[in-house]
């Protein structure tokens, strides 16, 4: 499995906490997903997830001109975006810890006693 | 900032393949300009559409589609249109020739053969914005499809009159009223779809035949058949790829 499969499954979360640091837009977001070593194969998979997030409320949005032409569609975390973004933390912290603790190789002894 | 010939082609295609899915315009807009303002920024950067699709613009296109909202209603609108120009075609050819009638084989063929044709147009569509095609791809399927679905219509009409006898039959003021009537009914699909083809391909079918037809080419019947049978297919299929083309430099011109 490559980080960007992996990614995939948490790419919500991690957009939401971009955009929870500062009203961002598509491509910024891409750029700052790789600045914390985050890559994609195909950077065009945060729209379709960025589409679900602004269905689902999680985050507003505002059209706004830009440099390179006419309009930017620039996101923000809405109140239920912040929520979101805190129960993904949780989640995150457990599951990193399992993880971690699976691939350390602590508790497996005490699995084996048990049996 | 202008976008590259290539990248100009992958918006047209995302509209196109999430237009053909039934997706709503508003959303369809939307999601093109993000691309278009991600691209911008790429190219700026010397990369290409590539980083945006990764390995499979098909996968890509299709996680699309799968998030949008559809919405057959913006479809709806083309009904009517649809339904005027799909009686004026079966029509006029016949009342050219001056033995327009209708059959019950014709009232159920018709339909069914239409259905066929638009099904066979969409997924000719998406498979053509999935995959980006060269301009002779282009004019082989777009001209085949046209003379194909000519040929499905012309079947019906051919196989429905050997087979039962109509229950009505136009006289020669019958006809007349069948033309215009039906030229009548392409002005009106036209301007509800907003498309010259409407009035383009009839007008390479039909007109044609009704040269032929009517002018003493000094020529005997079955040259005159021959003609009929032959030149207004390949009118058709000329106006359709010209449209075609004219389309991609639009775009490419944009």
């Amino acid at each position: 499995m490559t980080t960007s499969q992996m990614l995939k499954g948490v790419l919500e979360g991690c957009l939401l906490a971009i955009i929870g640091r500062g009203e961002t837009y598509g491509y910024e977001m891409v750029e700052k997903l790789g600045e914390y070593g985050l890559t994609m194969v195909s950077e065009g998979s945060i729209y379709p997830v960025l589409l679900r997030m602004q269905k689902e409320g999680l985050v507003m949005t505002v059209m706004r001109p830009s440099p390179n032409g006419p309009k930017r569609k620039y996101y923000r975390l809405t109140a239920a975006g912040e929520e979101e973004l805190e129960a993904f933390r949780d989640r995150w912290n457990v599951m990193a810890g399992a993880v971690g603790n699976l691939l350390e190789g602590s508790g497996k002894d005490e699995v084996v006693e048990e049996k | 900032m202008k976008l590259s010939k290539r990248s100009e082609e992958f918006i047209a295609n995302v509209r196109m393949y999430l237009m053909t899915s039934g997706k709503n315009e508003r959303e369809i807009d939307e999601v093109a300009e993000e691309l278009e303002d991600h691209l911008a920024e790429l190219e700026r950067r010397g990369e290409s559409v590539d980083r945006i699709t990764g390995d499979s613009p098909k996968e890509y296109l299709a996680s699309l589609e799968q998030e949008m909202d559809n919405d057959y209603g913006g479809w709806l609108k083309y009904v009517p249109a649809f339904l005027l120009s799909f009686a004026a075609f079966a029509a006029m050819g016949p009342a050219i020739r001056g033995m327009f009638s209708l059959n019950l084989l014709q009232l159920i063929g018709y339909p069914v053969v239409g259905a066929i044709v638009i099904v066979l147009y969409r997924a000719m569509f998406r498979k053509m914005a999935v995959g980006q095609w060269s301009n002779k791809k282009l004019f082989f399927a777009g001209g085949g499809l046209s003379m194909l679905s000519v040929l499905l219509f012309v079947g019906v009409l051919l196989a429905s009159s050997f087979i039962m006898d109509p229950f009505y039959t136009a006289g020669r003021t019958g006809n007349l009223v069948v033309i215009l009537v039906s030229a009548a009914a392409f002005a009106a699909a036209a301007m509800m779809m907003g498309s010259w083809l409407l009035i383009t391909i009839p007008v390479a079918l039909f007109l044609p035949e009704w040269l032929i037809l009517s002018m003493p080419l000094g020529l005997g019947d079955e040259a005159k058949m021959m003609m009929v049978a032959i030149i207004p297919y390949i009118a058709v299929a000329l106006v359709v790829t010209a449209q075609l083309f004219y389309e991609k430099r639009k775009i490419n011109h944009a």
